[in-house]
């Protein structure tokens, strides 16, 4: 089963997706500092990062650029996560991204896991 | 009358003329000033004729810190450019106000601007008026500003802690954590409920602002008008089964691919149907009729068999905040945005939507129109 690492300041999202996704059968690993993260990407090779937005201490697309810039990890997928949900956050959120992939975590459980198995199944290819 | 005595007469109309008016050269250097420009500007003529207005009546920078004696040597040169100028002036204590001047060149037997005439009025007043209005405008701008960031901010804020209640208790009622006893059930859909429900508040909050600020946008794009209208009774169907509530639709040929903001029209009708299954009591009916009226537009309506909406509430329906008697928002929990929203939404389409209702306990019908594609006319 897929492995997924979560990078997000907010214990208690950690603890939830967690839940939700090993649920699922998914391996889950998470950090809720960047820099162990990064750390975490590099050691374990995890199929998908899931990486947030907005931290206090590091924007999630810096550390997108500190994932695609190492050789060891810049071939694993990233999504953010964002706690944005109206069309304007979004379209705000798109233009720092660059059209990357994001999920919000105002999602219901079941449609969170299905979104990852999408973006998983969207990879693979 | 001989030609001296009418310029006599001349003579005391300018003199006495209730309007600053004087002359000056083209050094700027005051030839003519009369009685009322004396009093204005509390110089006596003899004291001022010969003198410069630069150093007079007109300090060397204006207030704004606008270099005046760089325009009057200007004026000097295109005496065209100045007809009508409206600038600073100082009376002899000190005081600033502003004169609208009228400014016309005398020319000498040569055709050379010898002279400019001037005739100004003190329009101080109304300056420091449009200066109020503008520190007023601008006062509001900021405010209007710090209120969309505050509302941004705050929605982010109060849906990170959102999302944590309803994700959780989520994982909880599905019993993903362990078994739960009845109670145990009936409470955390209590807790989960309320989360969704204070999610889908701050969300239309957010929307209603945004209308308000014109930040609402619409996305058109191509989408089938039948499908999504099917398509949404789907989500009610197992509600709607559960309280017996028999489901209809009427679509009429001619209701297909129509261009709009097909996620704000979902919304519209979602609204729609979720208030007919709120306000409908068990075995009652719900319907969506839709039909092409004209060539240019849709007209989709809801309609049920529930509570209606009495003669003394028809008003308040699209009003924020506001649901038919407590009695009811209590039975019939809601945000009392949606039908605002609702509304706004279709408005921003360019079609129109409203009710019809018999009165109490007669059911009611909710309608909009729709152009077959949205910004053309």
């Amino acid at each position: 089963m897929a492995k997924i690492l979560m990078i997000d300041d907010d214990a208690m999202v950690l603890k939830l997706y967690t839940e939700v996704l090993s649920k699922e059968g998914f391996e889950v690993i998470s950090s809720n500092d960047a820099r162990e993260g990064l750390a975490m990407a590099a050691e374990q090779s995890p199929d998908l990062v899931l990486l947030d937005i907005m931290m206090p201490d590091v924007e999630g697309t810096r550390v997108h650029e500190s994932l695609k810039l190492d050789d060891k990890t810049k071939n694993i997928p990233v999504a953010f996560l964002t706690a944005l949900v109206t069309d304007e956050e979004v379209a705000a959120v798109d233009g720092k991204i660059g059209g990357l992939d994001y999920i919000s975590k105002s999602t219901p459980n079941d449609k969170f896991v299905n979104q990852v198995k999408e973006l998983l199944a969207k990879w693979r290819k | 009358m001989s030609g001296h005595g009418l310029e006599i007469q001349y003579e005391d109309l300018v003199e006495n003329a209730n309007s600053i008016i004087l002359r000056m050269d083209m050094k700027g250097n005051v030839t003519y000033f009369n009685r009322y420009a004396e009093d204005f500007f509390g110089y006596r003529r003899e004291e001022i004729i010969g003198k410069n207005v630069v150093g007079t009546i007109v300090a060397p920078t204006d207030t704004s810190g606008r270099d005046l004696k760089a325009m009057m040597d200007d004026m000097a040169l295109h005496p065209s450019s100045y007809v009508n100028n409206e600038n600073e002036n100082v009376q002899r204590n000190g005081t600033r106000v502003w004169i609208a001047w009228t400014n016309k060149s005398i020319l000498d037997e040569d055709g050379r601007v010898r002279e400019i005439f001037c005739i100004g009025n003190n329009i101080t007043r109304l300056k420091q008026a449009e200066e109020e209005i503008l520190k007023a405008k601008e006062a509001a701008e900021s405010a209007n500003k710090a209120k969309s960031s505050f509302l941004a901010n705050m929605s982010h804020e109060l849906r990170t802690p959102l999302n944590a209640i309803i994700g959780f208790s989520e994982l909880i009622k599905e019993e993903g954590v362990g078994p739960l006893n009845e109670k145990q059930k009936e409470y955390i859909d209590y807790i989960h409920e309320s989360g969704k429900h204070l999610l889908s508040l701050i969300n239309d909050i957010l929307d209603l602002s945004k209308i308000e600020s014109g930040k609402m946008v619409l996305e058109p794009g191509d989408f089938d008008l039948k499908s999504l209208l099917e398509k949404s009774l789907v989500f009610i169907k197992e509600k709607a089964a559960k309280h017996g509530i028999a489901l209809s639709t009427g679509i009429e040929e001619g209701v297909g691919v129509i261009r709009a903001d097909e996620r704000k029209v979902k919304q519209v009708v979602f609204n729609l149907l979720s208030n007919s299954m709120k306000f409908t009591p068990d075995g009652g009916k719900i319907g969506i009729t839709a039909r092409k009226s004209g060539d240019k537009e849709i007209s989709v309506c809801v309609w049920d068999t529930g509570i209606g909406i009495e003669e003394k509430d028809r008003g308040r329906v699209f009003s924020e905040f506001e649901q038919i008697d407590s009695e009811y928002s209590r039975k019939y929990a809601g945000t009392g945005l949606g039908m605002p929203l609702s509304r706004k939404f279709i408005e921003l389409h360019g079609g129109r939507m409203w009710f019809e209702s018999e009165g109490k306990g007669k059911g009611s019908r909710f309608c909009f129109t729709l152009p077959l594609s949205v910004g053309q006319p």
